[in-house]
């Protein structure tokens, strides 16, 4: 039982198999699957098919209503819906032949954070935080940011088999503004001298108890517990508390517009995070499902992020973080070069695109390609599992290696799959 | 989506550990009640509620190729029931050969062909997408079970009916004027709200599959019926049409289990790479499959039954003694409860595991088993540490100490309302979920765009039953159950995890329901020694030690209460609030020693 029970509080904690060039992720999920072709993946040839014959019976092409041009010293083509990440490009690593296994929400997003969709399985988070352990006690090592109670909901964060406190902390609800969002039961429920008092009473308690066993590892635990507990309690709200930074900050972020400021507060509430230790923060951001009236509902869910994940990524490098935080954005999966009802765009799961900064990443480089329309990965296909196994690995983790015995055998992230893409990371 | 009828099966469980039914038709029900003979309306009621066993797993309901749904849901049966029964991850060997254990995936195949020759009934009839809806299966009206809902008048039902049948045809003329479209070539841009048309669609859909499950709850007079999840066999493959015997003759298979069959060897566990049939059967790992035969024109699970309670098999009596031992004692003779292979831990006792299973067989009585063990020296010793026996067995293999170990969480909560005087110890009739009534439970009832769309935080927030008797909706788990380390109902879980950690604490000091807890202990302890504040102290103190700690508080103990009350200010209430919240706080209030 002893054992058990220190398993269940510290993870292998050895630090990783390999090197790590990441310390921390900043995972940005974008709900309902952007659309590529419109965004990060320039499809010339798809601009002069436009409303011709598509591949799919009775479906026409639909090229990028929005114009496209390269930026930075990589040249990368980003559309006119990201003027300010675009900026940033040169910090990007962007994989445009992402392939997820159904074109369904539910299933797509629960392989992204699982690599499951049949069973109920570790997210990525509780397997990174059982790979490297929690960096400060004080607070959780996995943080879910707005997450969405629909599509698989709480097993997108949740630690399925491996212990319980690997599994994410809910912060706010993807319906909620993220300013003024709290982690469950943080804030008081009486006075500070009240509290005081009954937790001088319950340590009492608990110490007359250890005094009367001697020894009782569990009965230490739960002491320790109330310990943690309460810095928690002290240290959260502060970390949370985005009044701290100053206003050029905050209006980096965005956090000075209407439209800007939700997606902004979670990304500088991200940052705080990642900068006071916690190891995975993942922001969600909805819904990007976009069948229809594409031309007014995309450069609104763009506009509401563009500002945040630029400031993200500057704000991360100028304070000497984005070397060690691997910031990774994308969607469950993308959507159809050909339109539906030429209004919109269906979901595509054979192409999408992904982009990494940071942490190792090879920066100001692209990888494989979606063919001529963007309909499928037609370079390099990197399946979610593959990308799985290159996450680990800039996390120092060997993807056939991180397992977790349970059930009478191991289990693995990748299961019985996945090859570590090496042209993504940095050489 | 979360099942509404699941709450029969939990009472047939409940009543079958009361009436300490013998464990051979404890099992025997579950795995094919509907194939049982009966002698009354009453007994093929339980018969099929015990059924609901194989229906209440976890499945991909969004699967959108309805062979894999079949093949994925009898996986999940194969799962459940070899660990839960025998000890054995049978499951493992879907795709390949078992690494560890003997079991072949010819073995696996055998197995998987008598739960695709299952119909699996779960009750969630129109789902909003189509596809994987179930009936529910329907309940003997002879056998007079309780029901959740009341009877409607001959006309409200007809007016759903008329309902219903309306949105039926507003569905079909929207699908002829699709149709008429796509036929006539108009493009679809002339259609000048293409969304609208969707949500339209999606709206109807879900109304008619809301009306369509509460319209299966009634008879024509609008008496309502009873409903339960479980299983029935599939029909014979000779009521298939001439056409469909031919198609399954001349090409490959491609039909979704629908007649009792063998299930095709399929290469790797691909769909695509359908073999030849496999037999019916069960593992050869005891040596006697051969003798296992199963007729061409039942599933094969009244024999599979029979096999796994058969006096001949050695696993289904100690995997189920070793469950009981665990849970009373704290760790199994042998630790993997749900793993009895290669891979999983040998027994600490064998002989004592060999007596026990010996004896439980041939009784088949859980009372008997669990008075031989709680009237045993092993489980009515102290839990006092002694560092002797410590250093020579650190993990109390030997029990040469009871195990001090943690209350589950539905225990401490229970405990918690106990204690305060609220707990409802009564049987509660269907529960959270049922009364919610069908469809998804991730939103109100109607229509609203998904970004209103959001989980309950607990249906059974302001409940005071006892915890056996909360929903466990997946995403909205009652929150005590995801903090003190519930089990997942997705999967086979025997034995849980027990962890420490900052969540818990912070809900005990900060949580609305324990301070409301807190509150109705102080009065119930103010009420039972209403006198003055001095006199009554002590008297109240042992109060709620007894209540909370079962035992009076010691020296030292009075003293920190005294304390605590004298700076907590004048009213009384808040004091005992304080005092109630840090008992149940404490460490004891969770440990059993």
């Amino acid at each position: 039982m002893a054992t058990r029970v220190a398993l269940a509080e510290k993870s292998l904690g050895t630090g990783g198999h390999f090197p790590a060039k990441a310390k921390r992720v900043i995972f940005l999920c974008m709900r309902g699957g952007p659309s590529h072709v419109d965004t990060f993946d320039y499809k010339p040839q798809l601009q002069r098919a436009d409303g011709q014959t598509a591949i799919r019976p009775g479906s026409q092409w639909m090229g990028s209503p929005w114009t496209f041009s390269q930026h930075g010293q990589s040249g990368r083509w980003v559309s006119e819906l990201f003027p300010e990440l675009a900026k940033q490009v040169d910090k990007l690593c962007l994989i445009h032949s992402m392939q997820t296994d159904v074109p369904a929400h539910p299933q797509a997003m629960i392989r992204l954070h699982t690599g499951s969709s049949q069973f109920v399985r570790p997210s990525l988070g509780a397997w990174t935080l059982y790979g490297l352990g929690i960096e400060n006690e004080n607070l959780p090592g996995f943080v879910a940011i707005s997450p969405t109670s629909a599509v698989g909901g709480s097993q997108n964060y949740g630690s399925a088999f491996l212990p319980a406190n690997f599994q994410g902390t809910k912060l706010g609800s993807e319906t909620s503004d993220a300013r003024g969002a709290s982690i469950r039961n943080l804030e008081r429920n009486v006075g500070p001298r009240r509290q005081q008092l009954e937790l001088d009473f319950i340590q009492a308690v608990n110490r007359d108890k250890l005094a009367r066993d001697r020894v009782n590892p569990e009965l230490e635990g739960v002491i320790k517990s109330y310990e943690l507990a309460y810095r928690m309690q002290g240290e959260m709200p502060g970390v949370l508390d985005l009044d701290k930074e100053t206003k050029e900050t905050k209006d980096l972020y965005g956090l000075d517009q209407r439209t800007t400021s939700s997606f902004g507060s979670k990304c500088l509430m991200a940052r705080r995070l990642a900068e006071a230790g916690v190891r995975f923060i993942e922001i969600t951001h909805g819904n990007w499902d976009h069948h229809f009236n594409i031309t007014t509902v995309l450069p609104a869910a763009c506009e509401q992020v563009d500002r945040g994940l630029a400031a993200l990524l500057i704000d991360l490098e100028r304070r000497g973080m984005l070397d060690e935080t691997l910031v990774v954005w994308t969607g469950e999966f993308g959507r159809t070069p050909y339109g539906q009802a030429r209004s919109g765009r269906d979901h595509n799961n054979k192409a999408f695109t992904l982009w990494m900064a940071g942490g190792g990443v090879a920066a100001g480089t692209s990888y494989g390609s979606s063919g001529d329309f963007g309909y499928e990965a037609a370079e390099n296909p990197v399946p979610i599992v593959d990308f799985h196994a290159t996450l680990l690995a800039l996390l120092g983790l060997d993807h056939e290696q991180l397992t977790y015995r349970y059930a009478g055998r191991d289990f693995r992230l990748t299961d019985v799959k996945g090859r570590v893409v090496s042209d993504v990371i940095a050489g | 989506m979360a099942y509404p009828y699941a709450w029969r099966y939990r009472d047939y469980v409940i009543d079958s550990f009361n009436r300490d039914k013998t464990y051979a038709d404890f099992l025997r029900q579950q795995l094919a009640g509907d194939l049982l003979p009966f002698k009354t309306p009453e007994e093929r009621a339980e018969n099929l509620i015990a059924t609901g066993f194989l229906a209440v797993g976890s499945r991909a309901l969004n699967e959108m190729n309805p062979r894999q749904f079949a093949v994925d849901q009898a996986d999940e049966q194969i799962d459940t029931v070899f660990q839960a029964t025998m000890g054995l991850t049978l499951a493992c060997a879907r795709c390949h050969d078992h690494k560890f254990d003997p079991m072949s995936q010819r073995d696996y195949t055998a197995v998987a062909g008598i739960f695709l020759s299952t119909k699996t009934l779960y009750g969630l009839p129109g789902l909003q997408n189509g596809r994987n809806a179930s009936k529910p299966l329907a309940l003997p009206e002879e056998a007079h079970l309780p029901m959740l809902a009341k009877p409607i008048s001959r006309t409200a039902f007809e007016d759903m009916l008329a309902q219903y049948r309306q949105l039926d045809l507003q569905l079909a003329d929207l699908q002829r004027e699709r149709l008429r479209q796509f036929q006539a070539n108009t493009p679809m841009t002339t259609n000048a709200n293409p969304a609208r048309e969707v949500l339209q669609r999606q709206q109807l859909e879900r109304q008619k599959s809301q009306l369509e499950g509460q319209l299966m709850e009634y008879d024509d007079d609008g008496r309502p019926v009873a409903l339960a999840m479980g299983v029935v066999d599939k029909p014979l493959s000779s009521s298939q049409s001439p056409f469909a015997r031919f198609v399954g003759r001349n090409l490959r298979d491609r039909s979704a289990f629908e007649s009792i069959a063998d299930s095709p060897f399929f290469a790797r566990g691909e769909l695509e790479m359908a073999g030849d049939k496999v037999p019916r059967g069960v593992p050869q790992l005891l040596g006697n499959a051969d003798q296992f035969q199963v007729a061409d024109d039942v599933s094969g699970r009244l024999e599979l039954a029979a096999w796994i309670v058969d006096p001949g098999n050695p696993l289904t009596p100690r995997v189920a003694v070793n469950r009981i031992w665990t849970w009373l004692i704290g760790q199994g003779l042998v630790k993997s409860v749900d793993n009895f292979g290669t891979t999983g831990s040998t027994p600490s006792h064998a002989e004592l595991l060999d007596y026990l299973a010996l004896s439980f067989q041939s009784h088949g009585s859980t009372k008997q088993l669990v008075r031989e063990i709680v009237l045993s020296n092993s489980y009515q010793q102290a839990s006092t540490y002694d560092s002797g026996s410590f250093e020579i067995d650190p993990e109390n293999s030997y029990l040469w100490r009871m195990n001090p170990r943690r209350l589950e969480a539905e225990s401490i909560r229970d405990a918690v309302l106990c204690a305060a005087g609220v707990l409802d110890d009564n049987p509660t009739i269907g529960s959270s979920i049922a009364r919610r009534g069908l469809g998804p439970i991730d939103r109100p009832p109607g229509f609203l765009p998904a970004a209103f769309r959001r989980a309950p935080e607990s249906l059974d927030a302001d409940f005071v039953g006892r915890s056996i008797y909360l929903g466990l909706p997946r995403d909205a788990l009652p929150e005590i159950l995801s903090l003190f380390d519930g089990a997942d109902a997705t999967s086979v879980q025997g034995k849980r995890e027990s962890t420490n950690v900052p969540s818990q604490s912070l809900f005990m000091l900060n949580s609305d329901w324990i301070a409301e807890q807190s509150r109705a202990l102080a009065k119930r302890v103010l009420q039972t020694y209403p006198g003055p504040m001095l006199e009554s102290f002590e008297d109240r103190l042992r109060l709620v030690y007894q209540l909370t700690l079962c035992r009076s508080p010691a020296k030292e103990e009075i003293a920190a209460a005294r304390l605590l009350l004298s700076q907590m200010g004048l009213h009384p209430e808040t004091g005992w609030s304080s005092l109630a919240r840090g008992l149940f706080a404490s460490a004891e209030f969770r440990y059993l020693d």
